[in-house]
């Protein structure tokens, strides 16, 4: 079964970001976000009946959003895979919707990360075997998929660097970015050391931050404010929660998921223009460009050098200056498609691409564990 | 417990001869300490582990490395497994 064309995304929005300061929890800034949705799509609150959220502050966090917001949903999802659980969400979604189980879904979430003091990571018992050795997590992990990648294909720490400054050149853009003064790649490489081959500047923000997501039949979003973005192809993988049990530290269960999505969409990766892959680390998008087919197994540190991904460049990549640069409020896959969304609407401002139709969003969760593509379009390639 | 390829709850005790390859690394590194080590060691038996290379500065650990097992008391006295260069 495909959901290709069943579903439609009608309102995003964020909430405040950056750091809000005290005084806020992250239920305040998940109402912000919702009304702003509610207000962009053209609905109200009484007509949303699916509700979609994860959390790490909130156990049952469909149950504190539905509560906060008044909302009492008839259908209501809280899969939790990290970040990418909200690109999960929309494919969730888009299957109750065709189901007729729900017919306006809200996918939200919020953090007040910043504001509490730092990242605030997942409260999983201690693994017997990872523990004792006492990796930082979550990026002890990733360095040691960049380890891995460097040695196998001579991918260097310049590489990686120009990812951050890639990202860096787009949030120049975008006025709600977080970190907008000038990155050069050596400032990136003489960062501080975090886990190496990963300095601090290979590392996403910790930010405060959410947003909000309406979801509705084609046909229900036909009659709304916004051109709806509709949704062409999902595709969810895991193969894997602990990085010592990761099968191959450089091939991402991305590889499963973007065929997936791809496959439901009937587009491949040349029809993209605009691609959001989710950087939690500077290895991150690297990885995906290889695994969702933008370059071979191996070329991915070729591939985001000169200025490739940077505006101006070959492929249109995390254009509102992604985790690295624009807000990373602990999980950050949400955020993805408010920007996918907003590119593909042309709302953009100084940094929208020209002649967007086809936009990709990759979630990513835990350790390179959990991997969700998601695939929009305008009504054009419907 | 179960396998995680076939499923199957009968399982039996093998013996590893402690030798193995390592296949990825890290420096942790903290305020006003050396770095530490963390890698991941294949084993010759086929399995992978975490643990971390002792014997010589976390940042010096290579990928490819052949190591063998030793074993270290960690804290609370539970026993941890960590490597050496083989040949030292």
């Amino acid at each position: 079964m495909s959901v290709r064309g069943k579903a439609a995304i009608v309102g995003v929005a964020e909430s405040d970001l950056g750091e809000v300061g005290p005084g806020f929890t992250p239920l305040d800034l998940i109402g912000q976000a919702t009304n702003r949705a509610l207000a962009d799509a053209g609905l109200e609150k009484g007509d949303v009946d699916g509700l979609f959220s994860a959390s790490v502050s909130y156990q049952m966090p469909t149950l504190s959003a539905g509560e906060y917001l008044g909302i009492r949903p008839r259908y209501s999802d809280a899969t939790m895979m990290g970040g990418s659980s909200f690109v999960s969400h929309l494919l969730h979604a888009s299957a109750a919707i065709e189901a007729g189980l729900c017919e306006v879904a809200l996918i939200t979430y919020a953090s007040t990360q910043l504001s509490e003091g730092g990242f605030r990571g997942v409260s999983d018992p201690p693994d017997p075997y990872e523990t004792p050795y006492r990796p930082r997590y979550p990026v002890s992990m990733y360095a040691l998929a960049a380890s891995r990648h460097m040695h196998e294909y001579g991918t260097t720490r310049e590489q990686l660097a120009e990812v951050a400054v890639a990202a860096r050149e787009w949030a120049k853009l975008n006025p709600k970015a977080f970190m907008r003064d000038e990155l050069i790649v050596e400032d990136v490489l003489a960062s501080r050391m975090v886990s190496s081959p990963l300095s601090i500047l290979d590392c996403c923000l910790v930010t405060d931050g959410g947003g909000s997501l309406l979801v509705t039949s084609p046909e229900r979003a036909k009659n709304l404010r916004k051109p709806p973005v509709y949704l062409l192809g999902v595709g969810e993988a895991h193969w894997h929660r602990n990085i010592s049990q990761m099968p191959d530290l450089t091939v991402t269960a991305a590889a499963d998921s973007g065929r997936r999505a791809y496959e439901m969409a009937g587009v491949g990766p040349a029809d993209v223009n605009v691609a959001m892959l989710y950087d939690a680390f500077t290895i991150n998008p690297i990885l995906y460009l290889e695994d969702l087919g933008f370059c071979e197994k191996g070329e991915g540190g070729t591939f985001v050098e000169g200025g490739r991904i940077a505006p101006g460049g070959e492929l249109a990549l995390n254009t509102n200056g992604g985790g690295l640069s624009y807000n990373h409020p602990g999980m950050y896959g949400l955020l993805l498609l408010v920007e996918a969304v907003r590119q593909l609407r042309g709302e953009c401002g100084e940094r929208q691409v020209e002649g967007v139709d086809v936009a990709l969003a990759h979630g990513n969760g835990g350790v390179l564990s959990s991997q969700v593509t998601a695939v929009l379009g305008t009504e054009s390639v419907l | 417990m179960l396998c995680p390829v076939c499923g199957s709850g009968t399982l039996e005790w093998r013996q590893s001869a402690g030798r193995g390859t390592v296949y990825a690394t890290t420096a942790v590194h903290s305020r006003n300490r050396d770095p530490r080590n963390v890698v991941l060691v294949d084993l010759d038996e086929g399995f992978r582990m975490m643990s971390r290379v002792e014997g010589v500065p976390a940042e010096k650990v290579e990928i490819g490395t052949r190591v063998r097992f030793e074993m270290r008391q960690g804290e609370g006295d539970e026993p941890v497994a960590i490597f050496v260069r083989e040949g030292s």
